[in-house]
């Protein structure tokens, strides 16, 4: 922890903006998992427009690996140090929604499902974040 | 937070993949402690096959912070709670699992019991550690 303002330049950045779709009809589960290019601490995780949730309601879960060196199978998320519980939460049917994923620690790939078929199209619009240390002190 | 894209080289960097096996039969009491090679702050712990759990098994850890001197292992409690040794609930006996596990923060070793003995095979435990990385000193791995 520096005892000193923190620059402009430093703190979390993030990644180009990703866009994870569950088409009409289905739940993710044949939608292949979205690839970060690298592994992230957090996402951050928005919908537009929730009204492609199933109108009689849903929740969303992930499946995650931290790198392809091996390729991983994609692990079910739990929550942090609660390996016995399931990431899975409710979502609202209208308006948008925006929430940071902390679940995912680590992550490079993600995959979302809905337990309930989708009415419409469901866009996910994700950012990655992780540190971000430039050294305006030019080489210490 | 900076109003800028992350290079490649900056954030968390990651430990090698760390394998902790509790073979079938065992519980993970009398396995040796993982060393990780140095400190981490965080853990993600991947389990790609649930089936060897046994029913109505919960998991708690044992951490050691360094080797100066040799460190006993000291049952791991939950972040700001002394009073609460962390103790998952019951492990899934199927399928996958991955979590972070944020409450060793600063260990270097860590050992895992179960609660009841590994059935059907070995129990394998994939663990990396994550730690603030500003410089990649790993260009060609």
């Amino acid at each position: 922890m520096a005892d000193s303002r923190v620059p402009k330049e430093a703190g979390f950045g993030r990644s180009e903006r990703f866009v994870y779709t569950i088409p009409s009809g289905t739940n993710g589960d044949s939608v292949f998992r979205l690839d970060l290019l690298r592994p992230y601490s957090f996402v951050v995780v928005r919908v537009e427009d929730c009204a492609g949730f199933n109108n009689s309601g849903s929740t969303i879960s992930a499946l995650v690996a931290l790198d392809d060196l091996p390729e991983q199978v994609m692990a079910t998320l739990k929550e942090t140090n609660d390996p016995s519980t399931t990431w899975s939460k409710s979502v609202p049917l209208t308006g948008a929604m925006q929430f940071a994923l902390t679940h995912c620690f680590g992550s490079r790939y993600i995959k979302f499902t809905t337990s309930a078929n989708t009415d419409a199209n469901v866009n996910f619009h994700i950012w990655g974040y992780d540190p971000l240390v430039i050294d305006t002190d030019n080489g210490y | 937070m900076a109003n800028s894209k992350v290079p490649n080289f900056s954030g968390y960097g990651v430990s090698d993949e760390m394998t902790f096996t509790i073979p079938t039969g065992g519980t993970g009491s009398t396995i040796e402690r993982i060393d990780f090679g140095r400190p981490y702050a965080f853990y993600v712990i991947r389990i790609e096959d649930c089936s060897r759990i046994a029913a109505t098994t919960t998991m708690r850890a044992q951490g050691a912070t360094n080797d100066y001197p040799q460190q006993a292992l000291c049952d791991l409690y939950e972040l700001n709670s002394p009073a609460t040794r962390w103790v998952s609930g019951n492990l899934p006996t199927s399928g996958t699992l991955m979590f972070a596990l944020t409450h060793a923060f600063g260990c270097r070793y860590l050992k895992f019991i179960l609660s009841n003995a590994a059935s059907g095979g070995d129990v394998v435990l994939k663990i990396r550690g994550f730690d603030p990385s500003a410089i990649d000193t790993a260009v060609n791995q």
